[in-house]
């Protein structure tokens, strides 16, 4: 028995086979005992299939009230409960991406500089030397033009500077200064300490 | 030899059919779907009363529980309120329905959760729950005919068709359940399975072959 034949059983039983099919399928059962057997082995089986699998007795118009008063529970709890109009939700979504990118840019630069102080750090001893200590080496004004060479030697704040409080404060922050200072001239200078060479003197 | 139409008896307990076609004068479904997304809310009432029948037949089926099928039919019906705007084609609210339960169905099947129990007791008949849950249970025209002998031979077919099918393919079962036990449409057994009619007609075939060898001794 092919299995064409079986399927145009089952559709048959089931009053679903076309015309020309029908017909054909009636022919070849008015001949053939097995094709007879399987269409009444199918009818059998249809027939329990619908009739032996009863329902359960429903109160049908008391179930659909029932079916009824949860969908009003649903709906009116899904009014009760607060959900952000839609063209805030569409607007909000583009400005929270633009605030999560400047955050993270925020955090990035931040990184960025404490690492880079960390690896060149600013030499901050020779910049407030350098803005608050004045070395001046040569004659004074008045020896230079009438008396015998003098160096003078001074260390701190410059005129201008002593001149300006916003400056002098930073004296103080001086942390090295030379110990001695060597001056080196044609006359032996009064004040000198350290003594020259012979044929220097 | 004349064919028979479908053999299926396509009713429930009362005589009543199982899923009802809209007649001549009555909103079809596609325009009660309408109705209910303008804001008609009774017009779904109309929908439940069209299809709770079949919806509980298809869920008892794959459950073997009344309590069971009724809240899972609940749970279908409140789930295709909520999401009735998705339909695509409305007038395939019938077979949408029918997905809608044998998803749940089967959901509920495979988890056996123990939920709390809704207070269906009392929308079952006097007999009908007691009927219902025995898996074996007589066939209204047995059980209407008075004959013992009959009846327990009809409940011992009840109980065997019940075990041989819960061997077969989900696709052949459900096609089995809504075609051949139910007696729904084609098309909209083709439309809750997500298959063309073909397809149906080829699961249908296929159930009722290897049912027929699983009952070849009672048959």
């Amino acid at each position: 028995m092919t299995e064409d034949l079986e399927f145009s059983i089952s559709q048959y039983v089931d009053g679903l086979l076309p015309d020309a099919e029908r017909l054909s399928l009636e022919l070849r059962l008015q001949q053939d005992n097995g094709a007879r057997a399987l269409l009444a082995e199918y009818r059998q089986l249809s027939a329990h299939l619908a009739n032996s699998l009863p329902l359960p007795n429903v109160r049908w118009e008391a179930f659909a009230q029932s079916i009824s008063s949860a969908i009003d529970a649903q709906t009116e709890q899904a009014a009760h409960s607060y959900r952000m109009p839609a063209w805030i939700r569409l607007a909000a979504r583009p400005l929270s991406i633009a605030a999560s990118i400047l955050i993270f840019a925020g955090i990035g630069i931040s990184v960025y500089l404490h690492h880079m102080a960390a690896v060149s750090p600013i030499p901050q001893v020779a910049q407030k030397q350098e803005a608050i200590t004045s070395i001046v080496i040569g004659p004074s004004e008045t020896e230079a033009v009438h008396g015998p060479a003098e160096v003078q030697v001074a260390i701190g704040p410059s005129a201008t500077a002593r001149d300006e409080p916003t400056v002098v404060q930073y004296s103080g922050d001086v942390v090295t200064r030379p110990s001695s200072v060597t001056i080196a001239s044609g006359v032996v200078p009064v004040h000198d300490t350290i003594e020259l060479p012979g044929d220097m003197q | 030899m004349e064919p028979k139409a479908s053999e299926s008896s396509g009713v429930d307990a009362e005589g009543q059919p199982l899923g009802k076609e809209s007649s001549p004068g009555e909103p079809s479904d596609g325009e009660l779907v309408a109705q209910v997304l303008a804001g008609k809310r009774d017009a779904f009432d109309t929908l439940v009363g069209r299809y709770q029948r079949q919806a509980v037949a298809v869920s008892y089926r794959l459950l073997g529980n009344s309590h069971d099928a009724l809240e899972v039919t609940q749970d279908a019906f409140l789930k295709a309120f909520a999401s009735l705007s998705t339909l695509q084609k409305p007038e395939a609210f019938g077979g949408w329905l029918m997905r809608i339960v044998s998803n749940l169905s089967l959901n509920f099947r495979r988890g056996r959760k123990t939920r709390t129990q809704l207070p269906l007791d009392d929308l079952l008949g006097a007999a009908g729950g007691a009927q219902a849950d025995t898996t074996g249970a007589s066939s209204d025209f047995a059980a209407q005919s008075g004959d013992p002998v009959r009846r327990l031979e009809s409940e011992e077919m009840g109980r065997k068709l019940q075990e041989a099918m819960a061997k077969l393919p989900e696709k052949q079962r459900l096609a089995i359940v809504m075609f051949a036990v139910d007696g729904m449409p084609q098309k909209q057994v083709a439309e809750a399975l997500q298959c063309s009619v073909e397809a149906v007609k080829w699961h249908v075939f296929q159930g009722r072959k290897k049912l027929k060898e699983l009952l070849k001794d009672v048959l």
